[in-house]
Formats: C-alpha cells, sequence, structure tokens
C-alpha cells in the first residue's frame, strides 16, 4: 500500500485558488488574483509573494477505506495566517470513508511561509485538494525487476490544450506516477502491451493501450475530457477590492453569454441595475436619469467616443479582447470625471501566458470576427483581432425596393506586452479602432432621390509603462489617435476630424496599513476640425417658410480643446471602515475660454462579518462636471460662453453575501444636475438697433432619484445569474419653469432577469428577461394649419404627462460545444423576443397630427453563429 | 452618440418598422374639412417709422403713441391701407354641408397653444361668415385695417422689435358638422425708416399651368389616366399595375419673381431673390412630389413639375386640382383646375 500527498500549491494553482482574504489587511490589499501579467493598474494592491507550504503533513490512509480498496479526492480550503499557520479548515469537497478527517487532521498542521501582499504578510485563502491513492502493497519477496521500457507522456485539456498537472498515471497496476505543473509524466515499465489510465478529479477517465518494446522510450500526448465542457471559470480571477459604492464588474463567461446580447459584452451593460432600456435596441446607455452623452466609456482607461458600431449594433471592441467591464452607474471617485452621469471601464485582455498559440474565429449573419495570440518570448505576450461585418451584402436580398442601404463596421485591436522576467516592471504597446460607414439611397431610379453616406470612427495607440513596487505602484499612459465623423446628404456636407493625444499617470503609495495615497493626472488634446458644405447659418430674420438663400457654402473652423485634471485621493481604514475622500481639480481650455471645476468627492464603506456572509453599508457624495457639447459652444450655432454642465451625486447602500456566490446589493441614489446645455433663442435689441441672439444657455435643470437592487448569483462551474431592479425617477425642467416633468428617459420601473446553466455534454441554456415602463411621451391635442408654410404646428399636451406601454421581451439563448483534441467548435443560437411581443417603441404623427401611428420594436429574431478556438 | 443612434433609428425605419396609415386624406389629397391657402391683398405694406435713438438704421421704433410714429408726411401711398384676407377652403367629403368661418386677430398667441386666443392680448374678432364649399372649395374672407395700437402690440411682444416687418396674424377657424380646422395667415407691415422706402412685397401670380405638356386652362376638361388599367401576376400574386400618370407642370413668369433686401442681425443689408413654390393639392389621387418649386440644400434647380396619379379604382368622374403658389415671405395665390375620369371597366380578378 503507497500513501502519497502532493500539494497542488504552486504558483499557477496558488493563484488560482487564492480568495480574497477574510479580514483586516488583506481585505484592502489584495484586488484580482490573476493579473495576467498585464501592466499593473497603480490602485490595486498585489500579492508580491505567494504562500509556501513549508512543513506538510501526511495523513493516516483510513482504515475503513484502505479495507475497501478505495481512492478519494479531498478538496479543502485553508485560511493561512500572517504566521504562516492554518487557521481554519473548510471542507469543500469531501470524501467520506474517513477521508475527510484525515485531510483536515493533517492540513491543521502545516506550515507556510506568509503571503506577502504589497510586500507586507497578509492573511490569504489557498485551495487544496489531499489525494488519498490506494494501491497494493509492493511484492515482498520478489525481486524488482529491472526498467526496460519508458513511457513519457503529456497530459493536455481536451480543446484548449492546457496542462494537467497532478494526474495520477497507471500502467499495469504498476507504481503511479503524477503529472508535473507541464502535465508531463515519466513511467518506466516492462516492455509489452500495457494499459495506461489517467485519473484526474475534474475529468473523465482515460484509458489507453500501449506497446513498448524492450528499451524504448515512447513518448505519448493524452487528452482528457473535462467533466463539463468549458466549466465557468471561477478560478482565474479574484473579487476585486470593493471600493466605489456601486463598481459593477463581469466577468469574461458572463459577458459572453447573455441571452439577447449577442455575444457582445458590452450590450450585457443594458442588464444591470440604473441602466434605462434604449429605444430600438440603440444600445445608448442611459445611465440613472441622465442622457448618452453624459456617461463617458473608456477602453483600457483610455477615453473613446462611441461604444457600438452605428449606435445600437455591435460593440466597437472585440468580444474575445474584452476581460471585464467595470460599470459606475454613480459615485465614482476622483480617477474618472469629464462625466455627470456613469463610467464603462472596459479592461482588455492580455494573451494567456502558456506559450502556446490560441485563435478563434466567429461567425454568424452579421459579421466575422477573429482572434489570435501568443507569447513568443517569456514574459512577451501578442495578440490581434479584428471583425468585418457583411450584412451590407445581405441587405439587398430583404429589403426590396426603390431603398438602398449598406452598413459597414470593422473594428481591430493589436496588443503587445512585456514584463522582463524578475523584475517588477511592464511595458506595453496597444493599438486599436473601429469605422463605421453608411451608405443608403432612398428613391433609387427617381430623379430626386436622396443619397446619404455617414462615417465615423477612431483609432488609438497607446504605450505604457507600469511598475508594481512593495508599497508604490503606477501606470503611465501616453497615446494619440483620430476621431473622425462625416455626413452627407446629396451635396450637403459636415465632417470632423479630431486628432488626441493624451497621458494619464496614475500612482499609489500605501504609507500603512490604515493610509494609501492614490493620484494622477489626465492630460488631454484634442484639435477638433469641422468642415462643411452647407447652408450658411442665416444671419437675418427669416420668414416662416422662406428659403430664398439656399446656397451651399464651404466652412471650416478649428477648436482646440485642451481639458487637464490633477486627482487625489486617500483611502483611509480604521477596523471595518473605510472612507475615500478625493478630489478632482480640471481646466478646460475650449474654444477660446477657460473653465475650471474642483470636484470634492466622498466614498465611504463600513463592513462588517467573514468573507462569504459579509455586510457593508456604503455611502458617496460627490460633485462632476463634463463640458458641454461642442456642437453647442460654437460661436456661430450656440454659445462660446457656456458654463461647464454639472451634477451632485449622492448614494447610500447596503450589501450582503449570503454565500461565497450568493450576493445581494439594495443601493437608493439622488443625483441633481444642474448648468446643463440646452438650444435658446433669446433674441435682444441693443439701443443701436443690432440684434444679437442666444442659441445656447444652461438653463437645463434635472434631477433623478431612486433604488437599485442586484441579486446576483456570481460564477461557478455550473451557473450565473442575476436579478437586476431598478425603481427610480428622472425629471427635468428649465430655469424658470415651475414644475418638473419627466425626463425623455424616465422609465419607473427597470427589471432584468438574467441566468445561464450548463447542463453537461457541452450544452448550455440561458435566458434573458426584461420589463421596463414605457418611456414618457408628449401628446399631441391638437394641430394649427399655417398659411405661409401650408404646414401643420402641432399642439402639444403637458410635456411627458403620458408612456409608451410596458416594454417587456424574454430572450433565449442555446450553447453546444465540440471538443476536439486540440480546438473545440461552439454553435450557439441567440433567439431574440422569443415570444414576438410587439413592444410599442415610438408614435409617427400624420401630416395634420390628427392619426397616429404605432412603430413596434425588432420582432422574434434567431441569429444562429459558430465559434472556433484553437 | 446622437448621430449614432439617429442612424439606428433610420435603419430600423427603414427596415420596416413603420406602419402604413391609409388614410382617405393625406397632405395633398384632400377629403375633409381642409384650409388650403391664404391670400392678404396686400400681403405687404411699408410704413415710413421715425426710429430712436438716432443712432443708425437698424430697427424702426414705434413709440408707445403709436400714430406719432407714423410719418404721415410721406404722402397717402404709404398710409395704412385696409388688408383682406381670403383662405382656400375645401369640403369634398362635405356634401355642400355649411361651413362657418370665424375671423380673428390678437397681437400675441397664447403660450401652449399658439393660436389666439379670447384671452390673448389685443384679441379681437373680424367676421363671421357661412360659406358653401363647392367643386373649387369656397373663398371666404376679411377685410380689416390694423390700428396703431395694434401695431404698437406686436412691436412690443416681438424679440425682433419689427426686424422684418410686424406680422399681423390672421387666424380663421372653420367648423362643419364634427369638422374643426384653426388657420392662420401673417400680414405684413413693415417699418421702415428710409428715405426711400423698399417697395412692398408682391402676391405671386401664377397664369398658366401645364397638363401632360399643353395648356391647362381654367375652362379646360382634361382626361386624366385611369386608376387601373392592367392586372398583372398570376393567381394570388396577381395585382394591378400601377396607372400611368400625368405630369401637371406650373409655368411661372420668370419676370414676377421679385428682388428684395433684408437687414441682417449687424445691420447690414443683403439682397435676395424670391424663390417660389408651388403645393399641389387634389381631390382624387396623389402627387409624386406635393410640393416643388423652392431651392433647398439638397436641390439647388429643383423641377418644378409633379406626377399626379390616381391611386383607388374608386376614384372617378370630376377632379380638382388645386395649385397654391407662394413667394416665400408671405405672398401667396393659387389657381384652380378640373379633369375628369375616364370610364373604365375593372378587369375580372384571376384574368
Amino acid at each position: 500500500m503507497l500513501l502519497r500527498l502532493r500539494s497542488l500549491i504552486g504558483p499557477l494553482a496558488l493563484a488560482a485558488g487564492l480568495l480574497a482574504a477574510a479580514r483586516g489587511v488583506a481585505q484592502e490589499a489584495y484586488e484580482g488574483a490573476v493579473r495576467h501579467a498585464e501592466v499593473p493598474d497603480a490602485s490595486v494592491p498585489v500579492m508580491t509573494r505567494g504562500p509556501e507550504l513549508l512543513q506538510p503533513v501526511e495523513p493516516a490512509f483510513p482504515d475503513g477505506a484502505r479495507a475497501l480498496a478505495l481512492s478519494a479526492d479531498v478538496t479543502l480550503r485553508l485560511l493561512v495566517g500572517t504566521d504562516g499557520r492554518v487557521e481554519k479548515v473548510d471542507l469543500v469537497k469531501p470524501a467520506g470513508h474517513g477521508f475527510d478527517e484525515a485531510a483536515t487532521a493533517a492540513a491543521r498542521g502545516f506550515v507556510f511561509r506568509p503571503a506577502e501582499i504589497d510586500g507586507k504578510p497578509g492573511p490569504v485563502q489557498v485551495e487544496f485538494t489531499q489525494h488519498f491513492t490506494w494501491t497494493a502493497p509492493p511484492p515482498t519477496l520478489a525481486p524488482a525487476a529491472p526498467p526496460i521500457a519508458t513511457l513519457v507522456g503529456t497530459v493536455l485539456e481536451k480543446g484548449n490544450r492546457h496542462p494537467v498537472p497532478g494526474a495520477t498515471v497507471l500502467v499495469d497496476g504498476g507504481t503511479p506516477a503524477e503529472t508535473d505543473a507541464a502535465g508531463v509524466f515519466t513511467v518506466v515499465t516492462p516492455p509489452g502491451k500495457v494499459a495506461v489510465s489517467v485519473r484526474d478529479s475534474s475529468h473523465q477517465p482515460f484509458e489507453a493501450t500501449e506497446t513498448l518494446a524492450a528499451g524504448e522510450r515512447l513518448e505519448v500526448r493524452y487528452y482528457l475530457t473535462p467533466k463539463a465542457v468549458g466549466l465557468y471559470e471561477t478560478t482565474v480571477h479574484g473579487e476585486r477590492e470593493r471600493k466605489e459604492v456601486s463598481r459593477r464588474t463581469l466577468q469574461r463567461e458572463e459577458l459572453e453569454k447573455v441571452p439577447g446580447a449577442f455575444g457582445d459584452p458590452l450590450r450585457v451593460l443594458q442588464s444591470l441595475p440604473g441602466v434605462a432600456r434604449p429605444s430600438f435596441g440603440s444600445g445608448v446607455l442611459l445611465v440613472r436619469g441622465s442622457s448618452p452623452n453624459d456617461t463617458g466609456v473608456y477602453f483600457d482607461g483610455i477615453q473613446i467616443p462611441l461604444l457600438y458600431h452605428f449606435g445600437g449594433g455591435p460593440s466597437v471592441v472585440n468580444p474575445e479582447l474584452v476581460d471585464r467591464i467595470d460599470f459606475y452607474p454613480g459615485g465614482f471617485g476622483a480617477e474618472y470625471g469629464r462625466a455627470i452621469g456613469g463610467v464603462v471601464d472596459v479592461g482588455p485582455r492580455t494573451a494567456a501566458a502558456d506559450g502556446l498559440v490560441h485563435a478563434t474565429a466567429k461567425a454568424d449573419f452579421i459579421d466575422a470576427a477573429a482572434y489570435a495570440s501568443a507569447q513568443p518570448l517569456p514574459g512577451l505576450s501578442m495578440s490581434v483581432s479584428g471583425r468585418r461585418s457583411y450584412v451590407d451584402a445581405l441587405l439587398p436580398l430583404v429589403l426590396r425596393g426603390t431603398t438602398v442601404i449598406s452598413p459597414e463596421y470593422t473594428d481591430y485591436q493589436a496588443k503587445v506586452d512585456y514584463r522582463p522576467p524578475g523584475t517588477r516592471h511592464s511595458v506595453g504597446l496597444f493599438a486599436f479602432g473601429s469605422e463605421d460607414t453608411l451608405h443608403a439611397v432612398i428613391g433609387r431610379g427617381s430623379s430626386t432621390n436622396i443619397d446619404i453616406n455617414t462615417a465615423q470612427g477612431f483609432f488609438r495607440v497607446e504605450g505604457a509603462w507600469g511598475y508594481a513596487g512593495d508599497r508604490f505602484t503606477h501606470k503611465a499612459q501616453v497615446y494619440a489617435g483620430l476621431n473622425t465623423q462625416s455626413f452627407g446628404v446629396g451635396e450637403l456636407r459636415a465632417d470632423q476630424l479630431d486628432r488626441v493625444g493624451g497621458f494619464r499617470e496614475k500612482a499609489q503609495v500605501v504609507l500603512n496599513e490604515h493610509l494609501t495615497v492614490r493620484g494622477g493626472a489626465d492630460v488631454q488634446l484634442t484639435q477638433a476640425r469641422l468642415t462643411s458644405f452647407s447652408p450658411a447659418p442665416p444671419d437675418y430674420r427669416g420668414f416662416p417658410g422662406e428659403q430664398a438663400d439656399p446656397t451651399l457654402v464651404s466652412q471650416a473652423s478649428q477648436h482646440d480643446l485642451f481639458p487637464y485634471a490633477e486627482w487625489a485621493e486617500l483611502r483611509l481604514t480604521a477596523g471595518p471602515l473605510k472612507v475615500m475622500p478625493g478630489l478632482r481639480a480640471e481646466q478646460y481650455r475650449e474654444v477660446g475660454r477657460w473653465r475650471t471645476d474642483f470636484d470634492p468627492r466622498l466614498i465611504a464603506r463600513l463592513e462588517r462579518g467573514p468573507e462569504g456572509h459579509r455586510s457593508e453599508l456604503k455611502g458617496s457624495v460627490g460633485l462632476y462636471h463634463e463640458n458641454p457639447p461642442l456642437g453647442l459652444l460654437d460661436a456661430e450655432r450656440g454659445n462660446p460662453d457656456l458654463r461647464l454642465q454639472a451634477a451632485l451625486q449622492t448614494s447610500l447602500g447596503f450589501e450582503h453575501d449570503f454565500t461565497d456566490v450568493l450576493s445581494l446589493d439594495v443601493t437608493g441614489f439622488y443625483n441633481r444636475r444642474f448648468d446643463l446645455a440646452q438650444r435658446v433663442n433669446v433674441v435682444t435689441v441693443a439701443d443701436d438697433g443690432t440684434v444679437s441672439r442666444k442659441l445656447a444657455d444652461n438653463v437645463g435643470l434635472g434631477r433623478a432619484y431612486g433604488l437599485e437592487v442586484f441579486i446576483r448569483r456570481r460564477i461557478t462551474e455550473h451557473f450565473f445569474g442575476w436579478l437586476a431592479y431598478t425603481l427610480s425617477w428622472s425629471e427635468e425642467r428649465r430655469q424658470g419653469d415651475a414644475t418638473y416633468h419627466w425626463a425623455s428617459f424616465d422609465q419607473r420601473h427597470i427589471l432584468s432577469a438574467v441566468a445561464q446553466y450548463k447542463l453537461g455534454n457541452g450544452w448550455e441554456f440561458g435566458g434573458r428577461f426584461q420589463l421596463t415602463t414605457g418611456d414618457p411621451t408628449t401628446p399631441i391635442v391638437g394641430s394649427t394649419f399655417d398659411g405661409d408654410t401650408l404646414g401643420y404646428r402641432p399642439i402639444s399636451g403637458a410635456a411627458g404627462s403620458t408612456r409608451l406601454p410596458t416594454f417587456h421581451q424574454l430572450d433565449l439563448r442555446v450553447d453546444h460545444t465540440w471538443l476536439f483534441n486540440r480546438w473545440m467548435l461552439g454553435v450557439y443560437l441567440d433567439v431574440q423576443n422569443v415570444y414576438n411581443q410587439p413592444n410599442q417603441e415610438a408614435v409617427l404623427n400624420d401630416y395634420r397630427f390628427r392619426t397616429q401611428t404605432v412603430v413596434t420594436g425588432l420582432p422574434l429574431i434567431p441569429v444562429l453563429g459558430l465559434k472556433g478556438s484553437y | 452618440m446622437r448621430r449614432s443612434a439617429a442612424i439606428a433609428f433610420g435603419l430600423a425605419a427603414a427596415a420596416g418598422l413603420s406602419c402604413s396609415n391609409g388614410a382617405q386624406d393625406t397632405a395633398d389629397r384632400v377629403h375633409d374639412l381642409r384650409v388650403l391657402a391664404f391670400r392678404a391683398d396686400p400681403p405687404d405694406q411699408v410704413l415710413r417709422a421715425s426710429f430712436q435713438p438716432d443712432g443708425g438704421m437698424k430697427t424702426a421704433r414705434l413709440p408707445p403713441d403709436g400714430g406719432a410714429a407714423l410719418d404721415g408726411g410721406l404722402g397717402p401711398a404709404l398710409a395704412i391701407t385696409p388688408i383682406t384676407v381670403t383662405a382656400l377652403v375645401a369640403d369634398p367629403a362635405g356634401a355642400g354641408r355649411d361651413i362657418h368661418c370665424r375671423w380673428t386677430t390678437c397681437a400675441q398667441t397664447d403660450g401652449t397653444t399658439g393660436r389666439c386666443e379670447d384671452a390673448s392680448p389685443m384679441f379681437a374678432v373680424l367676421g363671421v361668415a357661412d360659406v358653401v364649399a363647392g367643386v373649387d372649395g369656397a373663398e371666404p374672407a376679411v377685410t380689416f385695417t390694423p390700428d396703431t395700437a395694434m401695431l404698437f402690440a406686436l412691436q412690443q411682444v416681438d424679440p425682433y422689435r419689427g426686424l422684418r416687418g410686424l406680422w399681423h396674424l390672421v387666424q380663421l377657424e372653420v367648423t362643419a358638422g364634427d369638422e374643426n380646422v384653426v388657420a392662420q395667415k401673417r400680414a405684413v407691415v413693415t417699418l421702415s425708416v428710409d428715405e426711400v422706402p423698399p417697395p412692398p412685397n408682391r402676391n405671386p401670380v401664377l397664369d398658366t399651368l401645364r397638363f401632360d405638356d399643353e395648356d391647362w386652362a381654367p375652362d379646360a376638361e382634361v382626361t386624366f389616366a385611369s386608376a387601373v388599367r392592367s392586372r398583372t401576376g398570376f393567381g394570388p400574386l396577381s395585382g394591378t399595375a400601377p396607372a400611368p400618370a400625368n405630369k401637371v407642370e406650373p409655368i411661372p413668369d420668370p419676370a414676377l419673381a421679385e428682388d428684395y433686401t433684408v437687414t441682417t442681425f449687424d445691420g447690414q443689408t443683403k439682397s435676395l431673390h424670391e424663390a417660389w413654390r408651388y403645393n399641389f393639392f387634389t381631390t382624387q389621387g396623389s402627387f409624386s412630389r406635393a410640393s416643388t418649386g423652392a431651392t433647398s440644400p439638397l436641390d439647388t434647380t429643383p423641377p418644378l413639375d409633379t406626377r399626379w396619379q390616381a391611386l383607388a379604382p374608386e376614384d372617378g368622374g370630376l377632379a380638382t386640382v388645386w395649385v397654391v403658389v407662394r413667394d416665400g415671405r408671405g405672398g401667396e395665390s393659387w389657381l384652380v383646375r378640373h379633369a375628369q375620369a375616364p370610364e373604365v371597366a375593372l378587369p375580372r380578378p384571376g384574368r
């Protein structure tokens, strides 16, 4: 009989098994178990050394199990204290027959070298699997046979070629071998035909027969089938530290498989609390009652002008390159600015550091995408991806008549990261971009057809340098790029070209366990060049219906926009209380004017209870500013004297973890927006008779308040899902108006339920249900015929006093994955609006505003797609 | 992102999200009680006004004492003259019922309805009448003389203080059965401090209209194309081919389009030329373009003609066509023509 004890504790396994520390300093210090060797986030504490098992204790093999010739694996979760002793042992996967007690008793005697977080010893949790393998006692009298053949093998996981460490390999019932971290094993065996079996707790048993000649060294490669195909990778992501009051982070698996999102990570945002449903699936982000322009969108910390192709299409980032999405519906810290709504920060994925080449290709009826990554040298990882639509080729098959529409979109990304082995420095280079074009002809074949050409896109190239020391971390980014936008109807054209450059620096110093200082700079320089070929803005008072001066003139203007910000933040920790005061000072040099703001912000959290049963009280208050839209700052069409738009955001909430994976988050918010820039038409006649007009002013006021409830089942091997409910009021008025009215995007009740389950054998099933209050509408109660224009002017009722009917929709998704030794093939069917609900999205009026016609949203749409991964 | 959203909306709409509207009454097909056009005679009159302070010629001012501002020394040609406002009212489905007309005016419309209400400043009833709309429609009219108190009030409520003239609003409310239409027209009174005031605007005049490239005289009875000409396809896919269309083309006299000047916001003078626009209305069928003529940013040399096509098999008998011409600065007139539908038997279904 042989008892073998093996530990999974190695650098990778440790990281994989590491969960957030249970209490004290480690709770603050650890953020993200695996950093993927990416450029470090200066705000993230780093585990600078993992725990190392110094004194293992070999458990006793239970007598009962020995008598039954049983083998088993027992998985434990150990809390390793700052002194390296095991403070707590939890049974994760019991095996019975006395194995659990034996493993637990032995584990209590382990002694570790403690882990260090930011250079200081800190408590961590590790998962540990104790293997008990029964083997027949070796013959005592027979002399050992001389080795005459050698079997050398590599055990890999089927589909992704990941090594399987710690698997047990038995050859003809001889001495079992164990695979190392690279999945490699070596067995010496008598020659001839031998039976090989491989066992691993996470994979299905593997059997093979090999024939070895005397003296032969046979090299083999075995592929094990995982027990559940493509298990959700819960162990590769750690829990990020909770700092902000409402940061909701979604992981890769959650992002890809949500029904109705068509595999697009960023569309999942619309199923989170605080986000209203945009009409027509337009994809605009309506966060806590704010307008779409009020929410900042970042990719790797760099602001980008758009999130979705064509406003409501697929996101501009290839799904394969998205690692995580941080969504802040409000109350974000001083690090972010230039937004008075929310913030979305998309974290890019760094290529896997496994030395392999990986590639993915995906296609459905809308577009095709590809992704490839490699690690050619230690510490050097590279990835490239791209996507191209072909809906422009398919639309003519369904669009008949005189209308031609050719939309095209493309996006691309390339990323190189290098962290020299043995150093704490890292550098990276990242380039990404997107391009949309739309060509439409309405009335084809007619002499009066309308030819529409639009395009929008952006490109960024970014260089980054990071350093992760024991107490000091920082990340510096410098970037440059272009934003393009053009719009043409017939001979009319309006184009905008922005040359963008910037610099971001983010640094953090851990002074002691109670105080961390963070700060940074955020500098951006944009040179916006606007050209147009259009009618000049009238410089005289036009008579209604007058069109006497339609001459098209070329105009060009250039605006230098130069916002720069400095920010600082303290993280104060006193027992269970964390307080994060911050200040962001920003200056805007735009259209010849200086604008300055100082935004103080305060975030506080009070935590109680152990990991898995933690409760938190949280609150935030802060001031936020953003510059008015460029179009409103134009001297001829707007008002260059506009002030910054502002918002005061407050929130108070409560979080509770029922278990490690089930949590409840209830957050109330009250946001007041003021100085909102809006179009006006105020005419002033001077004493000398000259007329001046103010076409835009800071006259808009808004307020939004409500409650968000987020019940979330985090990813485990088979299931994830959430229930998000938002009760909100969003109202607005102009200065001087007596009362508020519902804002355009006010939706009283917003409910989203998302669930995804892996059935096994490669099958996966998920659904999403949405129910929201209909958008406010303004009724039209009559009309007046204008005898000078020969048109009708509507008479509106109370603004926003009626609503569209309640929206509800169910989306379903089925995935199936086939595993091959070196690659896997997936097919999915994503069905949107399963029961074909004719949701009312808008009302169209006839020419005299008497008859209304309902416009319904998208009908049942099935999308079939293929995805292959190597 | 707003442009993106607009594009998305356009895509969705183009993809067939919008629904059809099968109403009998459309913008250019007249079925219900309608007001189609207004004409003011004169559409504009120029008054010599003083300017205070004397800082240059920008905007003429009327002092509170009203009449004292008007320089009567310039002679009777520039005195306030009566204005006659005539409406073109159609009621094809009304079968000759009485149409009650109520003419009103005010210095400032209600902020909510945009109409002259009883409580509006300087509200006055200019006249009431009952008319009957025949085949050509009805042309109720009212005559009034703007008084200086009204002109002063108009200037006080005008944010531009009379720049480009005072727009004296005349409102017509027509009621027949349970139908009611409210329509408005601006009569322009231009205030000028020029020694030689600019000439007042005149209504455009359209004398010539062509039907399939032939003159369409008022008393000519032309025959328009039948709604149903042939049946196409087989079985369930069969249908009626669209009827051929008739070309309707206004022929304006280029010499009648006037040059005029406007004062820009910074006090300069800008010269412009009238761009006439034509609106087409009919009791049967519809037009390929319900409005032609005026240049636009999309088409600086627009065609004037349109194609008239009867759509429904039930169309038949006598059709009325109105063509309204506007000069874009308050001048307006119209002409009426008739056409006869041919007697055509419908083909038998499926053949």
